[in-house]
């Protein structure tokens, strides 16, 4: 375990081969998840503002949201919330492998939660095709013949669901970092907050979609 | 809680983890079956819904997150925020409610 390595002095030599304790240093695990926990509070409100919204617009215009989540294709989002589900649990058996010190098995583990997030990514691209190949897109002219609150759901929908996808696309950029500072010592079983971190933000991806898929998909 | 410590220290099990998810998938699977099996109005589907949902985010939080086991410094913090969060959405459904509607207040 980190604990027995972290509570004793950690000691530097001069060029003259005097040891010195060091007594402050770069390397502050709870300010490095504390800065990481106001970065995802800045996330919450980014999509908790256009969840807002959509209560709003829920409320105001319940029929026509009802009937445009109807035309919503159920299986391939609740097949998303299954891929999400299971790469949340392969990010954090990364972490846990990792800091039980079995290097190789955790760089498994983030292999398949980029796999994972990769055929998320595309089944929403197949979903997004279809939509967009029956002329329903944002500006589109079979949207804007629509009632105002079906143009809204769409609107929402492609927004929401885009800016979800795209924080799959960085999470997997940042994986792919993750992996290289594995790979050149930089996160090791005692120094693990990057990693510990990037799940965090994985969690918090799983999270927004625990709340898009119902109110999208299933208030019909 | 040693705050200095160069990283959290509690005994790390991949159990909980294997627990949690059984737990989602269980609730995931409800959620799906929620249209199949009652036809509710849309109000009770979405306190059905959001209900799931939001059991869902307190186990991702306290276990997946690690709350549950963080310093007190975190847990207030979490705590703190979904307090603000939800006057912010009270103080939303209230106004959403007296606008634009058959209540609107402003309209008269």
């Amino acid at each position: 375990m980190s604990n027995a390595s972290s509570t004793e002095p950690e000691i530097v030599y001069d060029k003259q081969g005097n040891p010195h304790e060091v007594i402050d240093f770069n390397n502050d695990y709870e300010g490095a998840k504390l800065g990481f926990w106001l970065f995802i509070f800045t996330e919450i409100m980014i999509f908790g503002a256009m969840f807002l919204v959509f209560g709003f617009y829920l409320f105001q215009f319940s029929p026509d949201f009802i009937a445009a989540s109807e035309g919503l294709n159920r299986v391939l989002g609740g097949t998303n919330t299954f891929i999400l589900l299971l790469s949340a649990l392969s990010m954090g058996l990364s972490l846990v492998k990792l800091r039980n010190g079995k290097i190789d098995e955790s760089k498994k583990f983030i292999w398949i939660t980029i796999i994972l997030a990769t055929i998320f990514l595309t089944i929403k691209y197949f979903e997004w095709s279809h939509e967009i190949h029956i002329g329903i897109y944002p500006g589109s002219p079979t949207l804007d013949a629509l009632s105002d609150g079906t143009k809204l759901f769409f609107g929402l929908y492609f927004t929401m669901t885009g800016l979800h996808g795209l924080h799959i696309i960085i999470g997997i950029g940042v994986m792919f970092w993750v992996l290289a500072l594995i790979n050149s010592g930089k996160i090791t079983s005692t120094n693990f907050v990057v990693l510990e971190n990037t799940a965090l933000y994985w969690d918090l991806v799983h999270l927004v979609w625990v709340f898009v898929f119902p109110l999208f998909y299933l208030i019909y | 809680m040693n705050t200095n410590s160069n990283q959290e220290s509690h005994p790390i099990n991949a159990s909980v983890y294997y627990n949690v998810f059984f737990l989602l998938i269980g609730l995931t699977v409800l959620t799906l079956l929620q249209p199949v099996i009652i036809n509710l109005d849309l109000g009770s589907t979405l306190i059905v819904q959001l209900g799931i949902a939001f059991t869902k985010a307190f186990f991702i939080v306290a276990y997946y997150m690690h709350i549950k086991s963080s310093s007190p410094l975190f847990k207030k913090l979490i705590y703190t925020t979904v307090v603000l969060w939800f006057v912010l959405y009270g103080l939303m459904a209230i106004d959403t409610y007296y606008r634009y509607t058959p209540n609107d207040l402003f309209n008269n």
